[in-house]
């Protein structure tokens, strides 16, 4: 080694560089936000009964009514869930617009390679395009990270907020403080949740309108396959408002006050 | 790596955390600024696992991560217009007496460490990676000529010019009979 070369060994050690930032917090969340690498292509294992569902529920009128129906049976099935007896002697699911929630006695598996399944990255003008449902945002939070509409769900494209963790909201999964997901409504099998014995179910008000706050233990989101922590769902119209945070309740029920 | 690479987000934020701090620093050596280094260095990270798939096994992975981090952070620099070295010159203002020097490090006096980052600045882009990369950040040849788009050879030859024209700056500026023994 030359002299020269000598001094630069000891500059190496003297050199400040920036502080490295949290690269992997960062990347984690993005990733988690990519399409599933795995089944990006992969049909989903409702797509085949959607249509019927859409046909059986026919217009917007028809599907309002079927919506009102489908939050009876939540009401019904959240009391019931309450008491622990009549639980275990009925069948324990419930729908909320677009999402049916089922008890099970062991929870599935969850893949470990599922993304968050939220479809294309886009900008917020172009989903409120392109989206089949309104997108509006979490004002509480201001504008999201990321924007991403799926166009493989039935009955129009759906749409996702994603606000990172920040102080004061804490990561959800992977990075993610804050996931707003509009659904179109109509269709009581776009997404299921299946919930153990360790995840709650309570009726909330959200803003005047019905509502469920699962929380508690993970449940199992399907699709995509994968765990997600405390959720508030709720209809407004004919779109099905899912809000993931692990902010509590009373939390969850401020940013939802703000959706506008 | 074989978690990650079929596709296990939990498994690749582990190789990021593992590789994060010499990706940015390779990163603020092409990029005009700390703050398009870490874009530069998060975006390499994403594509990295966009395209683990398609890479081999057998071969080893932060060679492969730092040439996309540096293709990354150069396409920024160019984008953005800026000149190269910036972030160098950044560091060499950070180069301070806080921290208590190592005994060895400590025979180089401040004026001695300008004068060496100087006259590292004032080669072109070049010259200034290939010894930046292998005297500051420490990288093998062959990750070297990952980072830089070259044959391993071809480092040894480049490395031994870019010392000659930096042993030449600093003579010319009177530094080099200060370094010299």
């Amino acid at each position: 080694m030359t002299d020269l070369e000598q001094q630069l060994a000891l500059l190496r050690d003297e050199i400040a560089w920036p502080p490295t930032p949290d690269l992997a917090g960062a990347v984690g969340a993005r990733i988690a936000t990519e399409p599933d690498r795995a089944g990006r292509d992969k049909p989903r294992p409702w797509t085949s009964v959607a249509p019927r569902v859409r046909d059986r529920l026919g217009g917007p009128r028809a599907r309002a009514a079927a919506i009102a129906a489908l939050v009876v049976v939540a009401v019904l099935a959240a009391t019931l869930a309450a008491a622990p007896g009549v639980r275990a002697r009925i069948a324990d699911w419930l729908g909320i617009g677009a999402v049916r929630i089922e008890r099970v006695d062991r929870l599935p598996d969850a893949s470990p390679s599922a993304g968050l399944g939220l479809g294309t990255r886009t900008t917020l003008p172009a989903a409120r395009r392109t989206a089949g449902v309104p997108v509006p945002t979490i004002t509480a939070l201001g504008p999201p990270d990321a924007v991403y509409v799926d166009r493989r769900v039935p009955g129009g494209a759906g749409a996702s907020l994603v606000y990172l963790a920040r102080p004061g909201l804490p990561s959800a999964t992977r990075g993610v403080g804050a996931l707003l997901t509009m659904l179109p409504g109509g269709d009581p099998l776009i997404v299921k949740k299946l919930l153990g014995a360790g995840t709650s179910v309570q009726s909330v008000d959200v803003d005047g309108g019905f509502g469920v706050f699962v929380a508690g233990d993970a449940h199992l989101v399907v699709p995509p396959n994968r765990l997600a922590g405390n959720t508030l769902l709720w209809v407004r119209g004919e779109t099905t408002y899912r809000l993931e945070t692990a902010l509590g309740r009373d939390g969850a029920l401020r940013l939802a006050r703000s959706v506008r | 790596m074989a978690r990650a690479r079929r596709g296990d987000a939990v498994a690749y934020e582990a190789l990021v955390r593992a590789h994060q701090d010499i990706a940015f620093r390779t990163a603020c050596l092409f990029a005009g600024s700390a703050a398009d280094a870490e874009e530069a260095a998060q975006e390499a990270f994403v594509k990295a696992w966009r395209a683990l798939p398609r890479f081999r096994p057998d071969a080893p992975f932060r060679p492969w991560l730092l040439a996309i981090v540096a293709n990354e952070a150069r396409d920024r620099r160019r984008a953005a217009g800026r000149r190269a070295g910036l972030v160098l010159r950044a560091a060499q203002e950070r180069v301070s007496g806080d921290a208590a020097p190592s005994p060895e490090a400590a025979l180089l006096a401040g004026g001695e460490r300008r004068e060496l980052l100087a006259a590292l600045g004032a080669l072109d882009e070049r010259d200034r990676a290939v010894i930046a990369c292998r005297h500051l950040l420490d990288l093998s040849e062959r990750e070297t000529a990952e980072v830089l788009g070259c044959r391993p050879g071809t480092v040894k030859s480049r490395l031994s010019r870019a010392l000659g024209r930096m042993r030449a700056e600093l003579e010319s500026t009177g530094a080099g009979e200060v370094v010299a023994p």
